[in-house]
């Protein structure tokens, strides 16, 4: 009996897969910059305090350099 | 200067944490598992976490133009940081339902994108919410950042409410609604009449809202510690 026939589900498994993929991949990466961003303040307070802690100046802070580094350095020409 | 983190909130976000992360599951499991296969196949239960995102990201909205209003009364940096994190979280919201309705487009419409009222407003509405960032972004001043960014967040919820309307006041769009009928020239429209489709719904909706408030208040946390760490470095730079 043809007109008894039902229309067959359309096979789109794939398409529901690539959505929970998109869901989780969403999430995840904001979930995950969170967590990167709140490791960086923690960092970034921990050299502060470490900073005050040594009571190095301001201005010393960019050229703070590890004992005996100068000494392996090549000899400038200037 | 206080340490912004309280021990006390501290706990109450942690158990909520874990209450959306389970409920998270739940609510896809029960989307993936538990309501029934409808006739246009398995990608039809997309459908549940889209409109659960949708519904998330605009609460998000709300509360953002709602805290810039507060913001203008009572000039309070709590406000503006509220209205920040509901933003960046709204975003993420509404950016997966744009995309998930593209993935659900592409076997229903044939195609992953039409230029229809609905998915136009629905672009514009994220599009409007990401120039919110880059305007913040683009104010050195923080004073008139927070104000400008507080009326730029109350005149874009605009665009959410012509989002969520447009199927019933543009009769030549093609998105299905779900509550009530669905627009003459909807296509791929399907009735949620099922108990287990009406309880899957009504569950992503609930995890999503969920969702979204715990986001939101890691956010907050996140920009309360970075202004703090940023007090601390300009008070050890000014010594």
């Amino acid at each position: 009996m043809f007109f008894l026939q039902e229309t067959p589900i359309p096979d789109n498994l794939s398409y529901l897969i690539l959505g929970l993929l998109a869901l989780f991949t969403f999430f995840g990466v904001f979930i995950a910059s969170l967590i990167w961003r709140m490791r960086n303040l923690r960092h970034d307070m921990a050299l502060l305090e470490q900073m005050a802690a040594e009571d190095v100046p301001v201005g010393d802070v960019a050229v703070v350099e590890k004992p005996g580094a100068a000494a392996s350095r090549p000899a400038s020409s200037t | 200067m206080t340490h912004p983190v309280s021990p006390a909130r501290t706990r109450i976000l942690a158990g909520l944490t874990i209450v959306a992360a389970i409920m998270f599951v739940v609510a896809v499991g029960m989307a993936v598992f538990y309501a029934p296969t409808d006739a246009q196949g398995m990608v039809q239960r997309i459908f549940y976490p889209h409109l659960g995102s949708f519904m998330g990201g605009a609460l998000a909205f709300f509360v953002a133009a709602a805290a810039g209003v507060l913001y203008l009364i009572t000039r309070a940096d709590r406000w503006d940081t509220l209205a920040l994190s509901a933003i960046e979280v709204g975003l993420v919201f509404t950016g997966f339902n744009i995309i998930s309705g593209a993935i659900w487009a592409r076997p229903i419409w044939n195609t992953w994108w039409t230029w229809d009222p609905r998915l136009t407003s629905a672009a514009v509405m994220w599009l409007a919410y990401a120039a919110y960032l880059m305007l913040r972004n683009s104010i050195e001043d923080p004073g008139r950042r927070a104000r400008l960014a507080a009326v730029y967040g109350i005149l874009a919820f605009s665009s959410v409410i012509f989002t969520t309307v447009i199927t019933r006041v543009r009769p030549d769009t093609i998105h299905p609604v779900v509550v009530g009928p669905s627009p003459q020239n909807a296509q791929g429209s399907f009735g949620v009449s099922d108990p287990r489709m009406v309880a899957t719904l009504m569950f992503n909706i609930l995890t999503f809202i969920v969702l979204a408030i715990t986001l939101i208040w890691h956010r907050i946390r996140l920009e309360d510690f970075s202004r703090y760490v940023a007090a601390l470095k300009m008070r050890y730079l000014t010594r």
